[in-house]
């Protein structure tokens, strides 16, 4: 980062080589699609370069500040969208009764997305940083500048959230059938 | 660790215990290994990290090449658009001023080799074309007269 502060393009190509894949990744979750999760990626990197010079810290501290950059820039993207909220969101279509043989992998998948995608911004975020990303709840904690209680919280609301909505696809007793 | 807190940080973690709070792994381990609960709970938890691995988002070579090249690009300056015109602009300048100090060096040779124009009267003897040319080139010299 000292690097980067200073300028150097090639340091500051190699650092965003380093975090495009997972701040992506973040981005595309939180924002609900590939397309705008790119600008915000972009807008984030951005972001970086033009800060660079006021930062003061490790990697692992930079990796939290950029998590943080994506998560606020892909919460605001939503706001300035005017993505529906849950409320709005449509229902899974219910399965039919061959589904869990019949329905592709990929389809499966596009209603746990929809579920995901129809989580308050909050909770979905939250829900990236721990479960996608793989953070402890004390360092997504630390990137949404929240309490680990107020992100355990968001977590137990978005998971409940996702097994009521995923229950048709799950089962009756949400054990493995 | 009782089974009300062990139930919430699976619902709120997972069931990948790693990711817990690293001050309550231990104590989740052993309630994990005395308590039916706590096992049917990470179970739980575990069907639904099955179902959100489903839905991982999966960020290809291709796409992270395309958005770094688009950083790359948004992040040239503004000038960088103009500064290659702008260092054109400067070569240009610099032949075009050269041009014209070569162009008003062929006419004051040319006016002052056939005295179309005569700025002074000069006692001296009558000068070598070239230095006319560089007298005339020389304004300093000329008011200085």
């Amino acid at each position: 980062m000292a690097d980067v502060a200073a300028g150097d393009r090639a340091a500051f190509a190699t650092l965003t080589r380093r975090h495009l894949k997972r701040s992506l990744a973040l981005a595309q979750r939180v924002v609900g699609n590939a397309q705008d999760a790119e600008e915000v990626v972009q807008d984030a990197f951005l972001g970086v370069w033009r800060h660079a010079e006021g930062w003061r810290g490790g990697e692992a501290s930079f990796s939290t500040w950029l998590y943080r950059i994506v998560v606020n820039r892909s919460l605001d993207y939503r706001r300035r969208r005017g993505f529906a909220p849950l409320e709005e969101a449509d229902d899974l279509p219910a399965p039919a009764p061959d589904a869990y043989a019949a329905v592709a992998e990929r389809q499966l998948a596009a209603s746990v997305d929809t579920a995901i995608a129809a989580l308050p911004d909050r909770q979905r975020a939250a829900l990236s940083l721990c479960y996608y990303q793989e953070l402890t709840c004390a360092e997504a904690a630390e990137v949404m500048q929240v309490s680990v209680s107020a992100m355990e919280s968001l977590l137990v609301r978005a998971r409940r959230v996702l097994r009521a909505k995923l229950q048709p696809l799950i089962g009756p007793s949400g054990e493995e059938s | 660790m009782n089974i009300d807190r062990f139930r919430h940080l699976a619902e709120a973690c997972g069931a990948e215990i790693e990711r817990w709070p690293a001050s309550e792994r231990a104590a989740a381990r052993a309630l994990l290994a005395a308590s039916e609960d706590a096992q049917r709970a990470l179970g739980q938890a575990r069907v639904l990290d099955a179902w959100l691995d489903l839905a991982a988002p999966a960020v290809n070579d291709a796409d992270a090449e395309r958005v770094l090249a688009a950083i790359e690009r948004r992040l040239a300056p503004p000038t960088t658009a103009w500064i290659p015109g702008a260092a054109g602009s400067t070569r240009r300048s610099v032949w075009s001023a050269a041009g014209f100090l070569a162009l008003m060096g062929v006419c004051g040779f040319v006016l002052g080799q056939f005295e179309l124009v005569t700025l002074w009267r000069s006692t001296a003897p009558q000068e070598s074309g070239f230095t006319a040319l560089v007298a005339s080139s020389s304004p300093s010299l000329a008011w200085d007269q």
